[in-house]
């Protein structure tokens, strides 16, 4: 057994040197094949190669000794040895053979690899025999490496796309928030701006209508009252479109108070009871649960019954029923209106409470959507804490529900 | 900017009300609508007119418009508020911003009566001038 001890000479630390040795199955050193970090003291022959490490990590070198005693080959361990009174983290490897174990360490991944290939080439008995192995090692250990440079490469590549992207994102999100801002601003500048002169129409056309019935035949009575008709119908599409521009922009304000569905409810169908009738649309209240008075902007909820009722007897034929019923699922408030009208298809079902989304339906006698109602009765049950929903058969109506929490503390 | 509309017969002293709007249209068609219902009516259509309206015409009653050319009729407000003279006149503040909570809170503040948000309906802008005056 001959041995090739270069590093013995003068050590230079380089930053790829390790140390190469051979040892019996059982890890007891047999033969320092390398050494060019002047380690020799630490691992004599006779000794166990665990004694290469660090007290500290001889638990993890003993582990490495396992695998390469079960699996004949580890590759790329990091255990920590004392180097000149530091510790130094060093890359092992290990291979079996046919009469021992070859375990070479380097400072670094690219030392061991450097290593590997030279004992490869040192042809003496031992070598021969770990040859394959070795070769092995180094083949892995250089595509290993490799792999890491592509990967390193990679990930950095990657990373660089990503930073730049999130940049850009960000950018793009300022951008999108300054767009949306402006275009909330400028619904509502416009919707302001717009009532005024819609405003002198509407005075103007009651004038009319009024005052000139008289003069006036009857298609020209027609005329003023279209005129009347389509400017209160743009009065509701600005008050929609200022509604949502506020609801938007975050403005949503809930004036809270101490509210009884019941009586609100018996109130708001009153009124809507005239309207219904007009077309022959029957409404029917049901107060099904006794239910306390809760925190709740009267006015907005009246605004979510009122969009209720109209789509119902909307899309409604004359001589039909309309049905409200209050009560209590769980630990909500329901209140649910359900129509004999036409129905929705399902799949419009799912758009239905997005903004500027009007149903395929057609209304029974003309009436006009704006497209935003059911967007800000959304808004409005959210805002209560509670959620909207609908179920519909086509050809057998629809029921368009809203909870509201029995508990103030969901608000 | 001053102009009188005279009610078609006078016998007993009628009700007077400013009303100061910019808007010539919306000013002449308020107008016109409370002369009908029996009011004296005064139109102005900027601020300095309105106040100097209010001390020589003396209205009981001023439907403001908040956005006017020269101050605006929040100041207008403040303005009769602080002198004592006018400062029992009742005022109805007029704006087509709906949703501004805040504009109309503020205006209460400063001692308007009343908040209308136009556009609204001939018949109902007759009953919340009624209410104000009662």
């Amino acid at each position: 057994m001959k041995t090739d001890l270069p590093g013995s000479e003068l050590f230079v630390a380089a930053a790829d040197h390790g140390i190469a040795l051979l040892c019996e199955f059982d890890g007891i050193v047999r033969h320092l094949v390398r050494d060019e970090l002047a380690l020799a003291g630490r691992v004599p022959p006779g000794a166990s190669i665990t004694a290469l490490a660090d007290p500290g990590s001889a638990e993890k070198a003993r582990q490495f000794l396992g695998t390469v005693q079960t699996q004949h080959a580890a590759f790329d361990w990091e255990i920590t040895v004392p180097l000149h009174g530091a510790l130094v983290p060093l890359h092992w490897a290990g291979g079996a053979t046919s009469d021992g174990l070859l375990i070479v360490a380097a400072r670094t991944r690219h030392g061991l690899t450097r290593l590997n290939e030279e004992l490869s080439r040192i042809n003496n008995e031992q070598t021969n025999a770990v040859r394959a192995i070795t070769k092995d090692l180094a083949l892995a250990a250089a595509r290993a490496a490799e792999r890491d440079d592509a990967l390193y490469d990679e990930v950095s590549r990657v990373n660089n796309e990503l930073s730049n992207l999130q940049r850009e994102l960000a950018k793009k999100n300022v951008e999108l928030e300054r767009l949306n801002a402006q275009k909330n601003q400028l619904l509502g500048m416009a919707a302001h701006d717009l009532r005024n002169p819609l405003g002198v129409i509407m005075t103007y056309a009651e004038f009319l209508a009024e005052e000139a019935a008289d003069v006036l035949n009857e298609e020209q009575r027609e005329f003023v009252a279209n005129i009347k008709e389509s400017s209160e119908f743009l009065l509701k599409m600005i008050n929609d479109l200022l509604d949502i521009s506020a609801i938007e922009s975050g403005k949503l304000r809930l004036d809270l108070a101490p509210v009884s569905l019941a009586a609100l409810l018996q109130r708001n169908i009153a009124l809507n009871r005239v309207l219904a009738e007009k077309k022959q649309i029957h409404i029917e209240l049901r107060l099904e649960a006794d239910l306390p008075a809760l925190p709740l902007d009267g006015g907005k909820i009246q605004q979510v019954l009122n969009n209720f009722l109209s789509n119902a007897c909307k899309f409604s034929h004359p001589g039909t029923t309309v049905e409200v019923r209050l009560y209590q699922a769980g630990a909500d408030a329901v209140i649910s209106v359900r129509d004999q009208g036409q129905g929705i298809p399902a799949a419009e079902l799912e758009r239905l409470f997005k903004p500027f989304h009007k149903t395929s339906v057609r209304s029974t006698a003309g009436e006009q959507s704006t497209g935003l109602g059911l967007a800000i009765v959304r808004k409005i049950v959210a805002g209560h804490g509670g959620r909207v929903s609908v179920e519909s058969e086509v050809g057998h109506g629809s029921t368009f529900s809203f909870t509201l929490p029995l508990s103030s503390h969901a608000i | 900017m001053l102009s009188k509309t005279q009610p078609a017969s006078t016998s007993i002293p009628r009700t007077r009300i400013l009303v100061v709007d910019d808007n010539v249209a919306a000013l002449k068609g308020c107008a016109r609508l409370l002369v009908q219902a029996g009011y004296d009516v005064a139109q102005a259509e900027d601020g300095l007119t309105a106040l100097a309206l209010v001390r020589t015409y003396r209205p009981a009653l001023v439907l403001l418009d908040l956005v006017l050319p020269d101050i605006s009729g929040r100041e207008v407000l403040r303005q009769m508020k602080a002198d004592p003279d006018l400062a029992a006149i009742s005022v109805v503040l007029l704006t087509s911003i709906a949703t501004s909570l805040e504009a109309m809170s503020a205006g209460l503040k400063v001692g308007a009566d009343d908040y209308i948000a136009r556009p609204i309906g001939n018949h109902e802008l007759l009953a919340r001038v009624r209410a104000v005056l009662r």
